[in-house]
């Protein structure tokens, strides 16, 4: 009987073992070697050299772009992430409604999500102009001068911020199946108790959007600290390092200035700050999300 | 009347012989006669990876086949690799074990590079009288450019340089001689100001004239960022704030924004679409490649070129230089047949046959004595202009990326430094001192780190 058990757990492994094989090759190994490769000098070429925690030691105190780009970082995500989730909720309870053509609207504001990072940069390089971009033109329109966005260091990182927003459509989906997924018997006995749209709003929808919420900050805060393609593409991290995010200045040490050990140091730091963000929200849950039972 | 088709028998055994008469011959010639594919199945393969694609490929491939058609032994197979993920891809490629031949890099990192394993050195493979050519014939720029403590890693395979670019025209209309440039960089500066263009709201609509490029001006002003005597970093130097001085004050002249805004409305500077052909700059401080731009796309635009005129004070056929290498990679499984292919496309052993490659690609040649031979001579005719570039070439004050082995690092500060001082941010002064200070760090860092300084 076991033995059948075994022979069928077997021929499981067996068709997973693709996917198994190439997890350890290309995730774990990689994952695992990068916590002793933080430990040495290591310039991609040449074996790695010991040097103890000499890296981890040198960005913590002696290496003032660490914590200039972790600050950039941190900014981002603080302002980005808070907006996409505004931004997704209060799409989502306007494409809640149920009026004529509401899929094509959710359609339309979905569209931009599913664009690639690459084209969507190319895209917004054209749109922040200073001079013939979409932007300034509208507010010329107006008779305002905008800025020089993504020239200007003052503007360029809230340039990236206000880029964000235009991947709000795919969390919108997802706060838009939470929202499908609110009883309607509790807006129902709102209506009866005299609940007015926005009552029902703050004491129904949100608090119930709240596990949605919450999967989206962490997945957010994650994705803010590993911003990179949008920089690497539209500013390299200038004008005078206003961009310079950190998963930028990672790749800079490690591709650029052949510096792998350092490198992996930074990335082994990053991984603790999103460890910790993310710990601490779980812990937080207990306080703000809502579970419906 | 339908003919009937023919059951001869003799008739048949004549065709049937005719036909295979012939294919017995075919295959007889086929082996007999050695053809290309069979020639070429015998030749050692040589890989060499470049970036060269758009407009470049075919002239690059055209380089390929004369040494492929020149060679028994050798036969280069050429990959065109996009220049984002060059450097990435020849790195993993030599982790993978699998490293190409030969490469031609543009990153300015060949010290860096050898100091930390990925380049060989190729004077090992250079005949001792090529060694004594290059010595002797090359340009004094490409003479010192590839050394890493004592060993050539790179071969210089076209070096940009910088000269002014102007346009008579814009000269007649404000009423100056274009035949009377101006001698210093002060006056050329006030030139460049009477020739500058704004609307009724103050925007900019074609600029004068306006030094950019910290690195790019700082060898007029007698500057540079190392000392080739003594091997050391010269960043903060008075000839180096003098420039950055220039520079920052030019530009606030106009206005930062101004600027900003001018350039961010002007199309992408390659092929026909270079602003300096619409006339959006007057006077301008370009690279050589110009030239064939020009030839190609705008032929009938009347312009002239001349070396950066120096400051009061300062070095005359003075410029910065960026330079192609061709480099072999440690553990290149064919390193002979690679320095075949680097010699041959260099000219090192025939600088007559490399002078019909230079013009193809519009690169600067390696040796003055590429430009005697008549397929130069030729070419020199239809782009008068390039005689500037090697009238400057020949100079003793070009400037290179100083071979430190963080060469990468630096040009990023200087860079950064160019940033700060010309928008505004920090004074020159500081900006250099900054510079200093932030070298003078990662060079401690690297020591703390055993890299080498």
């Amino acid at each position: 009987m076991r033995s059948k058990s075994l022979k069928k757990n077997l021929i499981g492994y067996a068709f997973i073992s693709p996917w198994i094989i190439g997890f350890l090759m290309f995730t774990a190994g990689p994952f695992l070697t990068s916590i002793y490769l933080s430990f040495t000098r290591y310039n991609i070429v040449t074996p790695p050299v010991w040097v103890g925690a000499q890296n981890y030691k040198m960005l913590l105190h002696d290496d003032p772009q660490f914590g200039k780009s972790l600050w950039v970082t941190f900014r981002y995500a603080l302002v980005s992430v808070p907006l996409g989730i505004i931004t997704g909720v209060s799409l989502a309870l306007l494409l809640n409604q149920k009026v004529r053509g509401i899929s094509i609207y959710r359609t339309l504001f979905f569209l931009p999500s599913i664009v690639p990072t690459v084209a969507m940069a190319t895209i917004f390089i054209w749109i922040l102009n200073p001079e013939i971009g979409l932007l300034n033109t509208l507010l010329h329109l107006f008779h305002i001068q905008g800025p020089a966005w993504l020239q200007d260091p003052a503007w360029a990182p809230w340039s990236l911020v206000f880029m964000s927003i235009w991947g709000v459509g795919g969390s919108m989906v997802i706060y838009l199946a939470g929202l499908k997924d609110i009883p309607s018997y509790l807006y129902e006995a709102a209506l009866i108790d005299g609940a007015g749209a926005l009552q029902r709003v703050r004491h129904i929808t949100l608090p119930m959007l709240t596990p949605v919420i919450f999967f989206n900050l962490v997945m957010g805060i994650i994705g803010s600290f590993q911003y990179f393609t949008e920089v690497y593409m539209m500013t390299r991290g200038g004008p005078e390092d206003s961009t310079m995010f950190y998963a930028l200045y990672l790749f800079e040490r490690a591709w650029r200035y052949l510096d792998m050990g350092y490198a992996s140091a930074l990335a082994w730091v990053l991984f603790a700050v999103i460890m910790t963000l993310t710990l601490l929200i779980f812990r937080s849950q207990r306080r703000w999300v809502h579970y419906g039972n | 009347m339908e003919t009937e088709p023919s059951h001869d028998p003799a008739r048949r055994r004549i065709l049937k012989n005719v036909v295979g008469t012939a294919a017995a011959a075919a295959t007889a010639a086929f082996l007999l006669q050695p053809s290309q594919f069979l020639l070429r199945k015998k030749r050692t393969p040589v890989r060499f990876w470049h970036q060269l694609g758009g407009e470049w490929l075919q002239p690059m491939e055209s380089i390929i086949e004369a040494f492929n058609r020149s060679q028994e032994r050798y036969e280069v197979i050429p990959l065109l690799v996009a220049d984002t993920e060059a450097d990435s891809k020849l790195m993993l490629s030599m982790v993978g074990g699998d490293p190409p031949d030969v490469v031609l890099i543009w990153t300015q990192a060949t010290s860096e590079w050898a100091e930390s394993g990925l380049l060989q050195p190729l004077d090992p493979y250079m005949r001792p009288e090529e060694m004594a050519w290059f010595l002797q014939n090359a340009y004094p720029v490409v003479r010192k450019s590839g050394w890493y403590k004592g060993r050539l890693y790179g071969l210089v395979m076209g070096f940009d340089l910088w000269v002014i670019y102007y346009r008579p025209d814009h000269f007649r209309q404000a009423g100056l001689d274009p035949d009377r440039f101006p001698e210093t960089l002060e006056e050329l500066t006030k030139v460049g100001e009477k020739l500058h263009r704004f609307d009724s709201g103050g925007n900019i609509t074609r600029i004068g004239f306006l030094p950019t490029g910290f690195q790019t001006f700082v060898p007029s002003f007698g500057g540079g960022f190392y000392d080739e005597q003594t091997g050391a970093l010269t960043l903060n130097r008075p000839e180096n704030l003098r420039a950055l001085r220039f520079l920052a004050e030019s530009r606030k002249q106009i206005g930062f924004d101004k600027v900003v805004r001018f350039e961010s409305g002007l199309t992408s500077g390659d092929g026909a679409s270079w602003p300096f052909i619409n006339g959006s700059y007057s006077i301008i401080a370009e690279g050589e490649w110009r030239v064939e731009t020009l030839r190609k796309y705008a032929p009938q635009l009347e312009y002239r070129t001349v070396p950066i005129p120096p400051p009061v004070g300062g070095k005359r056929n003075a410029s910065f230089s960026m330079t192609n290498f061709l480099v072999m990679p440690k553990g290149a499984p064919q390193p002979r047949g690679a320095w075949e292919y680097i010699r041959f496309w260099a000219g090192l052993d025939d600088p007559a046959r490399s002078a019909g490659f230079y013009p193809i690609l519009g690169w600067m040649p390696l040796s003055p004595r590429v430009t005697h031979a008549p397929a130069y001579e030729n070419w020199l005719k239809t782009a008068p202009t390039y005689r500037t570039f090697l009238k400057v070439a020949e100079s003793q004050n070009i400037r290179i990326t100083p071979p430190v082995p963080y060469q990468l690092y630096l040009m990023d500060q200087v860079q950064k430094t160019d940033d700060l001082a010309t928008r505004g941010t920090l004074s020159p002064e500081e900006a250099l001192e900054k510079l200093e200070k932030d070298v003078a760090h990662e060079r401690q860092r690297r020591k703390e780190l055993g890299y080498a300084e």
